[in-house]
């Protein structure tokens, strides 16, 4: 890159020189606001110096080189390496806030020091000072280049779905390419190869969509719809149905386990816990041979049951934590205002439970939408759901790398989808029944 | 309007007696105040009256109606808890018009009833902000406003000022009498505080141990106590008890005073212990004086300045101390010997066996 024999690949070359002027845009109109300075030169001299600090941080890796490997161990030197890099890049970082020019603190201000404008929002005594204002930012830096790493993943399968057959496999893996939609289209529907006598007979015909013209490119004949609509339908048929059936039969439960005097309250609450202790897998084959019999095999509503009973256990557990964080005066006070028990429930204790019902819909919905061993046994083409599919997708022959991509991608949407629409509750939901009482 | 009636009503958890069999009358428009010591069954009471716990046995009446056997919400009373209980996802004015909406009201009808009662108890301007961000009296502004804007029959109150500092409760307790002048309500008052009982009660009960010992005005509890319980409890401090020894017309108290039973209450004593026995003997601080030729000798323990008087603590003998109110300006050095007298109308007499009061004519237990 630079012309160094830089014993990293170019791919982290990259990542550590963006994540430096993330630091250095961050942290500089910090100390440029703490000098009276205007704080958007500082982010310009911020992308500057981080830069610079890119550039040094590198060169010292290179430099350490040698040292590290009188090491002998290539992992642990290059971690040395690099943790020592980043310690002598950091304080040269906090070496040069020295040059930027204003006075570091009003003269009023004198010895006991302190911000220069009046603080206006509330923040604890150290959280003004510039050093941990400038950690925080460092923090932050070092946490989005963390979640950009793990996302890389995800972005590379949705580059792939957008690739064409060459360019998903060339070698090495193209990060610039001429986006298209072969690889949903071959997702998304069944195709012919066609000969070229074939094909110029086909090319004259008139009502041909975008979509088949796409093909044409390839040579291929659009025919129908594929499987996998089928396959995501029936994910989406299974998975809400099964956790809407979980959370509110589990919701029943837990706020009849949690205010009733039920007999035997403790044995059928850790009963119902136990059916969790058993990996599922074990439990396949009597499944399969019971589903046969009762034929349930290959049915939505086999899976939607099975579903649900995994779910079950998890969700009156989970739910009767929050139910039992309800005080039974919230009810008792709307039973002599005049409701009765059901309208309390649905009024009362429904709203008060909200951040556990939506906590536990995320967790059935993640459960039944990814689950793949019984679906693999128990369903063959017509309740079969996405994710048996989608490895199966790669067949024989030729994989169609793209199309599975978009098959990927397409899955992970609802529960993108879910997870955020209830994620303002799943904060303190996942702190599991965190509410305080009042 | 309602009087509430309990004939016998009992409750037991499992073989435990939470409350013995109690009667009790509720007179239309009467404010009574349960009290006693924590666990006495004060709220088990409150409850079996709302319909919230059911009874073991006895029977329930309103208006003469027995409802022993209706569920809450038919009742037509009004609950407020001791943590208020205010739904945390509504809004103050939801919470105070959830009850209307229960009984179908019109929209119309509910904004108007809720802009009263809130104008009432001074909360208008709370009206859009959520219980958790209220303070601990607003909370309970709002808990009342929600049980007045029924207009129900009776309101139950359990303990309702337990949760606030003592310098809000004085004016919380003003303002919840003054609110009952004015609307004339059945009240039930739940309290382990004598002084908000004598303070607030048209008529105070007094349990203690699931049982009822006392039931009478806050004058009557505090002037009359009907057993040993009833005079520790009430007062502060409460009646001073000292045990004595009986005969024919003298009380021997410790070490060796010689007290002359008033002549009007020797045929009572003599009823219950014969020529000779063992008698407690109860006054209030208020009903001792310390004068020169007082007929009891005891020592000054220790006097404290309450601000408008001085409490004396005078010792009889190694642990009999007695409490005399005396006026402000009283100052004795600690050992100084006196001797003191009692008001004859103020002494009163408990057999030591069965720790009631002994009674006399003219004097109700
Ligand atoms: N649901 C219940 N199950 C079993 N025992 C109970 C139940 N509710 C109350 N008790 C018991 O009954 C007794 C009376 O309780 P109650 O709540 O009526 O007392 P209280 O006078 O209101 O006391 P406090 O002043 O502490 O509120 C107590 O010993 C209590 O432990
Ligand atoms: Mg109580």
């Amino acid at each position: 890159m630079f012309g160094l024999d830089i014993p990293l690949p170019e791919f982290w070359i990259a990542y550590f020189f963006v994540f430096w002027v993330l630091v250095g845009a961050s942290t500089t109109p910090i100390i440029f606001r703490h000098r009276g300075q205007n704080p958007l030169l500082g982010a310009l001299a911020g992308i500057v110096v981080g830069a610079i600090a890119g550039v040094i941080f590198l060169l010292l890796v290179v430099a350490l080189e040698p040292v590290v490997d009188l090491l002998g161990q290539p992992m642990l030197g290059a971690l040395i390496s690099l943790i020592a890099s980043a310690a002598i890049t950091l304080a040269l970082l906090g070496f040069a806030r020295r040059f930027v020019p204003g006075a570091a603190r009003d003269a009023a201000a004198g010895a006991a020091g302190g911000p220069r404008a009046p603080v206006t929002y509330s923040a604890r005594v150290d959280k003004v000072d510039p050093n941990w204002q400038s950690m925080q930012s460092i923090r932050a830096s070092v946490a989005v280049m963390l979640a950009a790493l793990t996302l890389i993943p995800v972005i590379w399968m949705g580059m792939t779905a957008f690739k064409s057959y060459p360019d998903a496999v060339a070698s090495p893996p193209k990060v610039a390419f001429d986006p298209t939609m072969e690889g949903i289209i071959t997702l998304l529907t069944r195709r012919r190869q066609m000969t070229d006598a074939q094909k110029a007979e086909y090319e004259a015909t008139e009502d041909l969509n975008w979509a088949d013209k796409v093909m044409l490119k390839s040579g291929q004949a659009i025919l129908g719809q594929s499987d996998y609509v089928k396959r995501l339908r029936n994910s989406l048929i299974i998975a809400s149905t099964s956790t809407v059936l979980s959370v509110s039969l589990g919701l029943f439960s837990a706020y009849a386990f949690s205010r009733f005097p039920i007999p035997g309250k403790g044995d059928l609450l850790f009963f119902i816990l136990s059916t969790r202790m058993l990996p599922p897998v074990v439990v396949t084959i009597p499944i399969f041979l019971m589903y046969r019999e009762l034929g349930l095999y290959d049915t939505h509503i086999g899976l939607i049951a099975l579903y649900t009973a995994f779910n079950l256990s998890f969700s009156v557990w989970l739910l009767k934590g929050f139910i039992d964080e309800i005080p039974k005066e919230y009810e008792e006070a709307a039973l002599v205002d005049g409701y009765t028990r059901m309208q309390a429930f649905r009024r009362i204790v429904m709203p008060e439970a909200v951040t556990g019902i939506a906590a536990t819909t995320v967790f059935c919905f993640i459960f039944a939408w990814n689950e793949y061993a019984f679906a693999l046994m128990l369903t063959t083409d017509k309740a079969r759901t996405a994710p048996p599919h989608i490895p199966s997708m790669i067949g024989t022959g030729l994989v169609e790398w793209a199309a599975i991509a978009a098959g990927s991608l397409f899955f992970l949407i609802p529960v993108v989808i879910v997870t955020f629409t209830l994620r303002k509750y799943l904060l303190r939901g996942v702190t599991f029944g965190a509410i305080r009482q009042g | 309007m309602a009087t509430i009636e309990l004939v016998q009503v009992e409750k037991l958890f499992g073989e435990m007696h939470a409350v013995k069999p109690m009667d009790l009358t509720i007179h239309d428009g009467e404010f009574v105040v349960l009290l006693g010591p924590s666990g006495c069954g004060k709220t088990t009471t409150l409850r079996m009256i709302s319909g919230l716990e059911a009874v073991t046995r006895g029977r329930i009446l309103l208006n003469g109606r027995d409802v022993t056997w209706e569920r809450p919400s038919e009742r037509d009373i009004a609950f407020v808890f001791q943590f208020f209980a205010l739904y945390s996802h509504m809004s103050a004015r939801q919470n105070i018009a959830f009850p209307l909406q229960a009984q179908g009201e019109a929209k119309a009808v509910i904004t108007q009833r809720v802009a009263d009662v809130a104008r009432l108890l001074r909360i208008e301007h709370l009206l859009d902000v959520r219980p958790g961000a209220l303070s601990g009296g607003d909370q309970q502004r709002v808990a009342l406003a929600r049980a007045l804007v029924r207009r129900p029959a009776a309101f139950l109150m359990d303990e309702p000022l337990g949760a606030l500092d003592a310098e809000f409760r004085e004016t919380m307790r003003a303002e919840i009498k003054r609110l009952h002048i004015d609307q004339h309500a059945t009240t039930v008052y739940v309290t382990h505080d004598q002084i908000e009982a004598m303070a607030m009660g048209d008529r105070i009960v007094v349990m203690s141990a699931a049982e009822v010992q006392q039931v009478g005005t806050p004058a009557e509890v505090y002037h009359n106590p009907s057993s040993l319980f009833v005079a520790r409890f009430i007062g502060s401090p409460g009646m001073n008890l000292i045990q004595g020894h009986y005969v024919n017309g003298v009380l021997h108290l410790p070490p060796s005073n010689r007290y002359t039973v008033p002549a009007r209450w020797v045929p009572a004593i003599q009823q219950v212990v014969g020529g000779e026995g063992d008698v407690i003997l109860g006054f209030r601080p208020e009903a001792a004086a310390v004068v020169s030729d007082g007929p009891l000798a005891a020592e000054v323990y220790a006097a404290d300045l309450h601000g408008s008087y001085t409490m004396l603590h005078l010792s009889l003998g190694p642990d009999e101390i007695v409490h005399s109110r005396a006026r402000r300006e009283t100052h004795y050095p600690i050992g100084t010997p006196v001797r003191f007298d009692l008001n004859p109308e103020m002494v009163r007499f408990f057999d030591p066996q069965t720790e009631r009061a002994i009674v006399r004519e003219g004097v109700p237990a």
